[in-house]
Order: structure tokens, then sequence, then C-alpha cells
């Protein structure tokens, strides 16, 4: 006998994605899931970030890893809040822990909130966790074919910035075909490039950030 | 990894349903997952089957997925197509406004039962 079911998974994610969505609506602040492999330089980005828009703004930054308070601790350094919030093995942070730490660090007068996923082009993406925008970080070392092998993020990010520009001359990244499948996949997203070590391009990337607040 | 928390949710969710059906046995549960999903089917049979394997209920059955293509509808032409190759333009007018009505599902579709009758043979 077939029993017709039809029912949603990961539902309750998305019920919870929609709780921290109408919390940030209500708070007014606008958050932003980065979402990159292990490496490709989030927290430095998150970093020169916090550095260049501290004395403007009010951010608060929740740092997802499986161990460690490594990367809040990078974060705490600059004088910006940093939540550490650990997975514990799992490869990906899911809407309750955002709910949960919010619930613990109430947002007052924020601007934004940034939330640093777990390192992982895959399962991250499958999770949503109430941002008004994912943001994809892609580094030159990573390789130029990574757009359409994960198509799901680099479909779903509003921006996505290229990293490590700096290494372009130096590594077989070709920008073109970069260029080709993310116009391919999503023509609509805004594309930085950008090197956190040099500071090239961040300029553009604090404008996009700015701009979505209405600065 | 993510696949192992989603079979959680469906042996869970299976459980459930079979409360419904007393002295009856599952043999099927078919999912349908969208192409855009990254969900890889090995890895999720085999934590089915890992999950399932002494439940006296759902144990022995099995876990039937099945892809749903990725299909667009044009803002711009009205034509709804389908696409292979992760290009969201419409293939009829090149227009990039476009939605994507089917593609990335998650779903928990059906189970195939067998009955008490059918078990008592």
């Amino acid at each position: 006998m077939e029993v017709k079911i039809v029912k949603r998974l990961l539902k309750a994610n998305d019920e919870w994605a929609s709780r921290v969505r109408e919390y940030l609506k209500e708070k007014n602040v606008y958050a932003v899931n980065f979402i990159s492999s292990p490496g490709s330089g989030k927290t430095t980005l998150l970093e020169a970030t916090s550095e260049a828009l501290k004395k403007e703004f009010s951010l608060m930054v929740l740092e997802g890893d499986i161990a460690t308070t490594r990367d809040a601790d990078r974060i705490s350094k600059h004088g910006v809040p940093a939540v550490q919030l650990l997975t514990e093995g799992s490869c990906h942070l899911d809407a309750s822990l955002i709910f949960r730490a919010l619930e613990a660090n109430p947002l007052e007068a924020v601007d934004f909130l940034f939330i640093e996923n777990v390192g992982n082009l895959v399962c991250p993406s499958e999770y949503d966790l109430g941002e008004a925008a994912k943001v994809a970080l892609l580094s030159v070392p990573e390789g130029d074919d990574k757009v359409l092998k994960y198509p799901k993020l680099f479909r779903e990010a509003q921006c996505v910035i290229l990293n490590k520009i700096d290494l372009v001359d130096y590594m077989d990244f070709k920008k073109e075909l970069f260029y080709e499948d993310m116009s391919k996949l999503n023509p609509h997203a805004t594309i930085l490039e950008v090197s956190c070590r040099t500071g090239e391009g961040l300029e553009a990337w604090y404008q996009w950030l700015k701009q979505k607040v209405g600065k | 990894m993510h696949e192992v928390s989603v079979i959680e949710e469906i042996v869970e969710a299976l459980r459930g349903e079979m409360l419904k059906y007393p002295h009856s046995r599952l043999q099927s549960v078919s999912l349908k997952i969208g192409k855009l999903r990254q969900f890889v089917p090995e890895m999720m049979e085999f934590s089915y089957g890992v999950s399932i394997q002494d439940d006296p209920v759902l144990g022995g059955s099995r876990l039937v997925i099945e892809e749903i293509p990725i299909t667009l509808h044009c803002r711009d032409c009205g034509k709804i197509s389908q696409v292979e190759d992760y290009d969201f333009h419409c293939p009829q007018c090149g227009s990039a406004q476009v939605d994507m009505p089917t593609g990335n599902e998650l779903l928990l579709d059906a189970l195939e039962i067998t009955e008490p009758a059918e078990i008592r043979g």
C-alpha cells in the first residue's frame, strides 16, 4: 500500500530561521552569513571589516567552528563583541544555534551581525540561518572551477568575494572561467575582487555593506 | 555530513507515521530531492541503513531517492524550461529574470507499506 506524505524536510530549521529573521527585523539589524572553505579568509575579512566599520557602526560577530575559540579571540582583539558557537563535530551552523546565541546576547543598537559559518562549501548552504544575505568567499588558491562545483552556494549568494587576488599571477586561476560560471549561475550577484592581505578591493566591500543599511 | 541529520529527521518522522499502521512494516520510503540540493544519495542510503537496521517496523526498508530537475520560469517570456548545466538563463529568450519552480525540493514524499495480512501471508 502506498501512503502519500509530502513532508518538507529541514522544516524545523526553517522555522527557527524565521524566528531569527523576525527578531533581526524588529531590532533593525542587517545579518550576513559568510560561507566558504576553510582557509579562504573569512576571519581575516571580518577582522579587516571590524577595523574599518567599528567607528561608524555597531557590530557583532558570531563565529561558527567545530572546536576552539580562536576565531572569536581574533575578532575580540579588534574591540568588536564576538561569540564563539561550537558545533562539536557538526559541519554547519543551524538556525536554532543562532536563535539561542541571540537570546543569550541580545542585540541592542547593533547595525550589522556577521555570522561566520563553519568552513565548508556544501553543508552550510543547506541551512537558512535567518540572514539577510549570504556572502560566499572563494580564494584564488582554491581554483577557478569551484563555482559550478558548488552551485547551491554560488547561486544563492548575493555577493561573492574573490579573495587573495594578489596571488592571481602566481596561480593557474583563470578569471575568465570564474566570471563565465558566475554569469551563468548567478548573474545578479555582486562580485568583488579583494586581497585582505594588501587591502586591495576592500573599500568596495565596505561600500556594499554600507548601502545595505542605507549609508 | 548534513545527510546524517536529515536521515535522523526522516527516521523520526517514519516512526511517527508508522504508528498509524499497527502491525504493518515499512517496505520503502521515497524522497524527492532537487538537483540544486547537495545530498549524496550513497551517503543518505548508508546512513539510513545504519539508522533502521534494528528497528522492528522500519528494518529492511529501502530509501528511494528521486532527483527533481531544475526548471526555470521566465518572467519575460513566460516559458517554463528544464536546464541541465546550471545556466540560470531562459533557454528560450536568454533572460536572466527567472524563477525556479523546481530543483530545490527536499521532501519526504511517500511510503510503501506492507499491511498485516500480507505479512502473515
